[in-house]
């Protein structure tokens, strides 16, 4: 009875979900981020209200990329959870459904984390974060951010300079990506229409990195 | 229930287990002839280097089903290596590897099902109770069934813990969870990282009978040791490894001689222990 693709991605994003609930050590470490980011910067600028707007959108795109970056160096940390890839390894799964799993898994937490933050810095920076324009916006961008958060956890896994390096190596990856959304973001705070291209270039670009990154994770799961 | 690995007749058999063969998994198997199937491992000019340390050189052998394979050596001696090669977890960095006539690691993905590994680490989620880890790697390798867990667990007595954390055991227990991890699908290939290391008597000989149930099915188990006195009474074959070379193969054919004088001596004390 072999297991399908699909079966094999629930059974890991289940696995992973569960551990993450049940360890608790990243959520705290990421939520706890967010709360006090937010904070500060609501504390440190006290703007008036057409300003706040404009500033809320960096405000957020920083609070979700330092909280997930956070995140992603915990997981790669975590030994117990390391030691279980390790026999995942071993398991005639797919290897592409391993890393969809892990990534939904992470997709999942980051919105989670999104919503969140949203319900925090809407009423603090009073912006119009209720906004389906602005739900795409962070939707097409924290898969990005996951996907390529995934692949390095992965990559780094055994590496115990992974602290320093997931940094260096993430915000420069992230950064095209992270600016479209700042952007698109900031369109949405305004009366205007959102135009599409901004839409299509995030498309885009989650296009290109979940290509590059199925094709990358096999390879690098296997050493 | 038996399979041979289509398409390729240069293949050795492998039997896959089902979830219905769960409780007899022992039943119904070809066991491979030393002399007429072909070897379940071929080794050749092996060597692994981790930078430019070699821990594994030019190591090459030829291990058939049906056998418990004893690898003794000094601490660092490349043992563990060997084990993860085989497995599968590290790519060699010359020569060649093939399980069942596959090559490792490029053809990977078809040995995996009938491979069983416990190393020196426990592969297990330690927030997870002793009955999710082992469903979770039931589902895993498509042998689901409460059945298959429950027997594994009833095998190496640890029934009764099924409901507790994994990180709530004694490192023995932990230990014995991984063996029933490792065993849980009925590898054709058990590769065993010093099994026995933090068990009591009983658990000991429970490890031992099942690594003599699973060769007499026709699996070969690779046994990475520090136990000679074990290793007279249970292997069928011996390997002796020294700074990464393979020095003596089964018989005490001696592929080079400066190795350490305490090992010749344990070696030679086993080999007259299993020639009487």
């Amino acid at each position: 009875m072999k297991i399908t693709f699909v079966q094999a991605v629930m059974l890991i994003l289940r696995r992973d979900l569960i551990f993450d609930i049940r360890n608790r050590q990243r959520l705290w470490i990421i939520f706890l981020f967010a709360i006090l980011n937010t904070f500060v910067f609501s504390f440190a600028l006290e703007l008036q209200h057409i300003l706040r707007r404009e500033v809320v959108v960096g405000v957020f795109w920083t609070t979700i990329l330092f909280a997930s970056l956070l995140g992603f160096e915990r997981q790669g940390s975590e030994g117990s959870r390391q030691r279980m890839s390790q026999a995942i390894k071993l398991a005639p799964l797919p290897r592409l459904a391993i890393f969809y799993g892990q990534l939904l898994a992470n997709w999942l937490i980051t919105l989670c984390l999104l919503l969140f933050t949203v319900l925090l810095q809407s009423g603090l920076f009073n912006a119009r974060l209720w906004h389906m324009d602005f739900w795409l916006a962070s939707l097409l961008g924290s898969l990005g951010l996951v996907t390529i958060g995934t692949t390095l956890t992965t990559m780094f896994s055994h590496i115990s300079v992974r602290v320093g390096v997931m940094s260096v190596l993430l915000i420069p990856l992230i950064l095209p990506i992270l600016l479209t959304c700042v952007r698109f973001t900031l369109a949405t705070q305004s009366e205007l229409p959102v135009r599409n291209e901004w839409v299509a270039l995030l498309v885009l670009q989650d296009i290109i990195l979940l290509i590059l990154t199925s094709w990358l994770y096999p390879h690098l799961i296997d050493e | 229930m038996i399979r041979q690995i289509l398409g390729k007749g240069r293949r050795a058999p492998l039997s896959v287990a089902s979830e219905n063969d769960g409780l007899q998994e022992d039943v119904g198997r070809t066991q491979p002839s030393a002399t007429d199937a072909l070897p379940l491992i071929r080794l050749q000019q092996l060597t692994k280097r981790f930078g430019w340390i070699p821990a594994l050189q030019d190591v090459s052998c030829e291990l058939h089903g049906g056998q418990i394979v004893a690898i003794l050596g000094a601490n660092g001696s490349g043992k563990s290596t060997l084990l993860k090669l085989c497995a599968g977890l590290l790519r060699p960095s010359e020569g060649n590897i093939q399980v069942a006539g596959w090559q490792l690691p490029k053809e990977a993905a078809q040995v995996r099902a009938h491979i069983g590994y416990a190393g020196h680490e426990i592969f297990l989620d330690e927030s997870f109770t002793i009955q999710e880890n082992l469903s979770f790697f039931a589902h895993c390798y498509g042998s689901a069934g409460k059945l298959r867990v429950d027997h594994s667990l009833g095998r190496l007595g640890l029934a009764k813990f099924a409901e507790l954390a994994v990180r709530q055991l004694s490192r023995g227990r932990q230990q014995l969870v991984d063996i029933a991890r490792a065993t849980l699908h009925g590898p054709e290939l058990l590769l065993l990282d010093e099994p026995l290391n933090h068990l009591d008597v009983v658990a000991e000989d429970v490890v031992v009978q099942m690594m003599k149930d699973a060769r007499d099915s026709g699996s070969l188990i690779l046994w990475v040791t520090h136990e000679s006195s074990r290793v007279a009474a249970i292997a069928d074959r011996v390997l002796l490894l020294h700074a990464g070379r393979l020095v003596v193969d089964e018989a005490g054919q001696v592929a080079e001689t400066d190795w350490p004088a305490t090992l010749k001596a344990t070696l030679c004390q086993e080999m007259m222990n299993r020639s009487a």
